[in-house]
């Protein structure tokens, strides 16, 4: 399966995904004006690599900022490798946020609510 | 007058006429001093036949010249001279001579001394025309003085002998003197006789002189004709002379020149060929020259021709291709000019529909009035993204059936499933999810929600936000579907006591500031709607009671996620959180004012705003509703 690669914009984060290595990530701002139309294309990769997924995979996410629509499209992917892990596969989802960015944090916290998945959260400076 | 004035002139006339008279007169004088200077000169040297010669010379010409007594001088010196000599002709003559000057001076004795003895050594030579020219002299002077008788002896010897020597001037002399005498003598028939003989010799003499004269003229004529004519053949001769040197000279001027003409047209020829073929040259040159400078201009010209036209057609072409363009630009302009007018008229549509769905937004939303009768101190910072917003604000005063409606509470709803003396304030900051028109159709299900779930006594926060989830979940099919859209929202509600304020959050808090103190109060991290995994969703009521002035702040995550600020980051809750403590003693109005400064001045002009923003606070003082 070939990579997916979106370039950042100033209201849509980069989205990087490869099926090969097992590893997603997801990087910026999401404030996109349609964030369904906008994770379309994840959505579907995602989809498609459920179908053989690798052992183990990874997923960074590295936001700024994501607005409500862009949370919730977000979570809807993330359910998608709920179902795999389920199957025995390893997710691993790290949730990365800045060392002083409570907003993010408390984002990420309620993201992790939403899911099954461990979300662990890796500070940087 | 006019004899002065002749007297004047013959005055210049002689002062001009005598130097030359002087001049000729002296020269004269000198040279006759200078033969007479000569004869002395020889007369000292011995030399008398010269002396002589030069004595008689000098007498002649004082004689000539009537200086007699100078003439008579010199004679006897040359007699003198000649007696020493002996020359006896020479004393002749000088005696002759002397005896004529003496006879002049009318000296007859002295006169007749000097004849006699002339006559002397004439008749001693025996010269017999000497002797009568002598006797006629002698006969003359005794005529003279009237001593006829020896005058006729002396006239008829000088007569016979004439007469014996034939010669015609002596006969005339003598007849003519004889004649003379005869007559004095009173003999007039001898003395006519005498006179006709005087006449023929005279007449003969005349004649004999004329003829001799004639043929002398004719010699000399015939002479002078010979001459000239000899004159004439040699001028003849040298006429011809010259005339042949002359032709030759002409031939071979006339050659020369000819060659001189030849050798010049030749040069002339050559130098005309030279200069021709100069020019020839020049000209060849010229030729070539101009040549060079027409094929320059040519080729210049048609370079210049080619570019023009090079341009012109590149031009001409790039004038096609823009004006090409500019068709297509023009057409694709007007059709983008069409389009835009239709987006703009869509726009105006899209805008006026919105605009129109603003004022039922606002219709639908309370009025700030409603806030302020029940809570004197609050605001609502309420700024969409767009003109319909995602975000809304609801509150509203409640009563059970105990209280009636006063004044301040005519717009409170009368709760019928609630206690009779309940009595409070619900107010409410939301967050739909999106913004614009998803969002303001999200937020027209939360107000009729509120309106409708309020009014059934549901006046509980968390209560309110469990049934809110499930109504929204129903209304928008989510048991059926995976949809999320739904609302984050925090809820107060406000006992009339004023003392006590009960929270119930969806992903929002409430902050509140107390004794300089900030509290925040999370709301549970699940939305209003959307998925829901759990069994049942139930939010959790926090009630905090109010024992100072307290500050309220529920918001929506617009203003705390604004981007700006020098590295575009958002505004955060931190920030937030600071800029409410600074700003929380002050009015509630004031307060909401320094919060959209801020905002504004954090966005800058670089950034615009992401979301909807709202941020509702209040005071609350501790002190009852004033019209419980």
């Amino acid at each position: 399966m070939e990579k997916l690669h979106v370039e950042r914009k100033t209201d849509s984060p980069e989205i990087i995904a490869n099926a090969e290595e097992g590893y997603f990530e997801i990087n910026g701002k999401s404030l996109p004006e349609d964030a369904v139309e906008f994770y379309k294309p994840l959505e579907k990769y995602v989809l498609s690599y459920i179908n053989r997924p690798k052992q183990t995979t990874t997923i960074n996410l590295k936001l700024e900022y994501l607005n409500s629509s862009s949370s919730k499209k977000l979570l809807d992917i993330i359910e998608l490798f709920e179902k795999i892990q389920k199957q025995g596969y390893e997710i691993i989802l790290n949730w990365y946020h800045h060392d002083d960015d409570q907003d993010m944090i408390d984002e990420g916290v309620e993201f992790a609510h939403m899911t099954s998945l461990k979300v662990n959260f890796i500070s940087e400076q | 007058m006019i004899k002065y004035l002749v007297t004047f002139l013959s005055v210049i006339a002689f002062s001009i006429a005598q130097p030359q008279d002087l001049k000729q007169q002296s020269e004269k004088q000198k040279q006759l001093l200078e033969v007479v200077a000569n004869a002395q000169e020889f007369e000292k040297n011995g030399d008398l036949n010269n002396a002589i010669s030069q004595y008689s010379k000098a007498a002649t010409n004082y004689w000539v010249n009537g200086k007699t007594t100078e003439a008579k001088k010199y004679f006897n010196k040359a007699l003198e001279l000649s007696q020493q000599l002996g020359n006896t002709n020479a004393q002749k003559v000088f005696r002759t001579n002397l005896g004529m000057i003496l006879l002049d001076e009318e000296k007859y004795n002295e006169a007749l001394i000097q004849f006699e003895q002339s006559l002397e050594i004439s008749r001693k030579q025996k010269n017999k025309e000497e002797i009568a020219s002598t006797l006629i002299n002698i006969a003359n002077t005794y005529t003279e003085i009237n001593q006829y008788s020896k005058a006729l002896t002396n006239a008829e010897e000088a007569n016979r002998i004439a007469i014996e020597i034939n010669n015609d001037k002596l006969l005339k002399n003598s007849y003519s003197l004889l004649t003379d005498i005869e007559k004095a003598l009173g003999n007039a028939d001898k003395s006519a006789e005498y006179f006709s003989l005087y006449s023929a010799f005279s007449k003969k003499i005349q004649r004999e002189e004329q003829r001799r004269k004639e043929a002398e003229a004719k010699k000399m004529v015939s002479q002078a004709q010979n001459q000239l004519s000899e004159v004439k053949t040699q001028k003849e001769q040298t006429e011809q002379e010259l005339n042949t040197k002359k032709q030759q000279l002409e031939s071979v001027s006339d050659s020369l020149e000819q060659v001189e003409k030849l050798t010049h047209e030749q040069k002339m020829q050559i130098d005309l060929l030279n200069k021709e073929k100069a020019l020839k040259d020049a000209t060849i040159k010229n030729q070539l020259l101009l040549r060079n400078i027409f094929i320059v201009i040519i080729l210049f010209t048609i370079g210049i021709a080619a570019l023009v036209t090079y341009y012109y057609i590149q031009k001409k072409k790039s004038n096609k291709v823009l004006e090409e363009q500019k068709r297509i630009v023009e057409a694709k302009s007007s059709e983008l000019q069409i389009a835009l007018n239709q987006i703009e008229k869509q726009n105006r549509d899209i805008k006026s529909s919105i605009n129109y769905a603003q004022r039922i937004q606002q219709a639908l939303l309370p009025t700030y009035n409603n806030l302020v009768t029940t809570i004197n101190d609050a605001f609502v910072l309420f700024r969409p993204r767009e003109t319909v917003s995602g975000d809304f604000f609801w509150f509203a005063g409640y009563t059970g059936k105990k209280i009636l409606p006063n004044e301040n509470t005519r717009h409170y709803f009368q709760l019928h499933n609630a206690p009779i003396d309940e009595c409070g304030f619900i107010i409410s900051a939301v967050d739909c999810t999106g913004h614009g028109v998803p969002g303001a159709f999200m937020s027209m299900i939360g107000l009729n929600l509120f309106d409708t779930l309020v009014r059934n006594g549901l006046i509980q926060p968390d209560l309110l936000l469990n049934e809110m989830h499930n109504n929204i979940r129903h209304l928008l099919k989510q048991e059926d579907n995976d949809s999320r859209d739904g609302m984050d929202m925090a809820v107060c509600n406000i006992k009339a006591d004023g003392r006590t304020v009960e929270f119930a959050g969806a992903k929002n808090p409430v902050y509140y500031i107390a004794n300089n103190e900030l509290n925040v109060i999370k709301g549970d991290p699940v939305p209003v709607g959307g998925l829901q995994k759990e069994e049942n969703r139930v939010f959790t009521k926090h009630t905090i009671t109010i024992d100072s002035p307290t500050c309220f702040y529920i918001f929506s995550d617009g203003y705390i996620d604004q981007f700006g600020g020098e590295n575009g980051g958002k505004f955060s809750s931190k920030r937030f959180k600071e800029l409410l403590m600074e700003i929380h003693d002050l009015p509630m109005i004031q307060q909401q004012e320094i919060l959209e400064t801020k905002l504004e001045e954090w966005q800058g002009n670089d950034y615009n705003q992401i979301d909807d923003i709202l941020v509702v606070g209040f005071r609350l003082t501790g002190k009852p509703f004033s019209f419980k």
